[in-house]
C-alpha cells in the first residue's frame, strides 16, 4: 500500500493505492492521525487506486471519521471502488460516511 | 470437475498478504467469478487475522494450513491452526451502522465472514481447530469441453 497526502485549501487529500489489510491499516491511521494532529481536520480519502480493504481498514477510518468530526472537521470518502463498497455496505459504514464519485466533489462539499 | 488447492503458511500478521493471494489465485483456477473470489479473499484474510492476534496470540512458531476446493456449485475454504480455540459463533454480532460511531468497533471481521459465507462451521479435535467456510457460487465455472 502507498499513501500519497496532497493539500487543497484546507483540506487534506489522503490517497491510498493497493490494499488496505491488518499489516497495512497501521500506516493509514498514522497518515490520517499525523494530519489531524496538525490541525488539517478536513480530510478526503481518494480511494480511486485502493482495490481492497479488510475490517482493519475500517477501523483505521472509522477512528479518524471520530477524531475530525470531534475537532469541527470530517472525513469524506472519494471514488470508491466496487470491492471497497462492498464492505463498506456490510458494515453500514456508507451511512456513517459521506462518499463521493471523485475528489473534486468531495473537496467542494467542505465549502471551499 | 473438483479442484482442489492446499498449502501450509507461517502464522505471521505479514503474511497474510500472501494467504490472500492464495485464496484469490486458487479461486481463479477454479473459475470462479469476482463476487465469489472477493468473498473468499475477504473470509480468508479475516479469519485468518483472527487466527494470528488471537489464536496464536503473538506465539511464534505457528502455522495456518489452508485448503481450497471447489466445484460446480459449491467452493469450501478450510483453515486449520494450532492455536487458541476462537470459535466465531462466540464473537458477538457488532451494531452496525451509526451506532460505530458510539462505541469500540469489534467483530467486523467474523460479521464480514458470516456475511460472505453461507455456512461457517468451526470445530476443535487433536488435530487442531478447523474453520470451514463454504459459500454457493454465483456464477458457475466455464464448462469444459465435452469429448465427442
Amino acid at each position: 500500500m502507498e499513501i500519497n497526502i496532497a493539500h487543497r485549501g484546507d483540506v487534506a487529500v489522503v490517497a491510498v493505492v493497493g490494499s488496505i489489510d491488518a499489516t497495512s491499516a497501521p500506516e493509514l491511521s498514522t497518515a490520517l492521525s499525523g494530519q489531524i494532529a496538525a490541525g488539517r481536520v478536513k480530510l478526503v480519502g481518494d480511494l480511486s487506486g485502493c482495490d481492497y480493504t479488510s475490517s482493519a481498514g475500517l477501523r483505521a477510518l472509522l477512528a479518524s471519521v471520530k477524531d475530525s468530526r470531534s475537532s469541527g472537521g470530517d472525513l469524506r470518502l472519494a471514488a470508491v471502488q466496487k470491492n471497497v463498497l462492498k464492505v463498506l455496505e456490510m458494515s453500514g459504514f456508507t451511512s456513517i460516511l459521506k462518499s463521493f464519485p471523485d475528489v473534486d466533489q468531495a473537496v467542494a462539499s467542505f465549502g471551499g | 470437475m473438483k479442484v482442489r488447492q492446499h498449502a501450509v503458511f507461517a502464522a505471521r500478521l505479514e503474511v497474510t498478504p500472501a494467504i490472500r493471494e492464495f485464496v484469490g489465485r486458487a479461486c481463479a483456477d477454479a473459475g470462479l467469478g469476482d463476487d465469489d473470489r472477493f468473498a473468499f479473499e475477504l473470509a480468508a484474510d479475516e479469519a485468518c487475522t483472527n487466527i494470528v492476534e488471537h489464536g496464536y496470540a503473538g506465539r511464534s512458531g505457528g502455522e495456518i494450513a489452508v485448503e481450497f476446493d471447489a466445484d460446480d456449485r459449491v467452493a469450501r475454504l478450510t483453515l486449520i491452526d494450532a492455536g487458541r480455540p476462537f470459535d466465531p459463533d462466540e464473537v458477538p454480532r457488532p451494531e452496525l451502522g451509526p451506532a460505530l460511531l458510539d462505541r469500540p468497533v469489534g467483530g467486523l471481521g467474523v460479521h464480514f465472514i458470516r456475511t460472505t459465507m453461507d455456512e461457517v462451521l468451526y470445530r476443535t479435535d487433536p488435530n487442531g481447530n478447523h474453520l470451514v467456510l463454504t459459500r454457493k457460487l454465483q456464477r458457475r465455472p466455464p464448462a469444459r469441453p465435452e469429448k465427442e
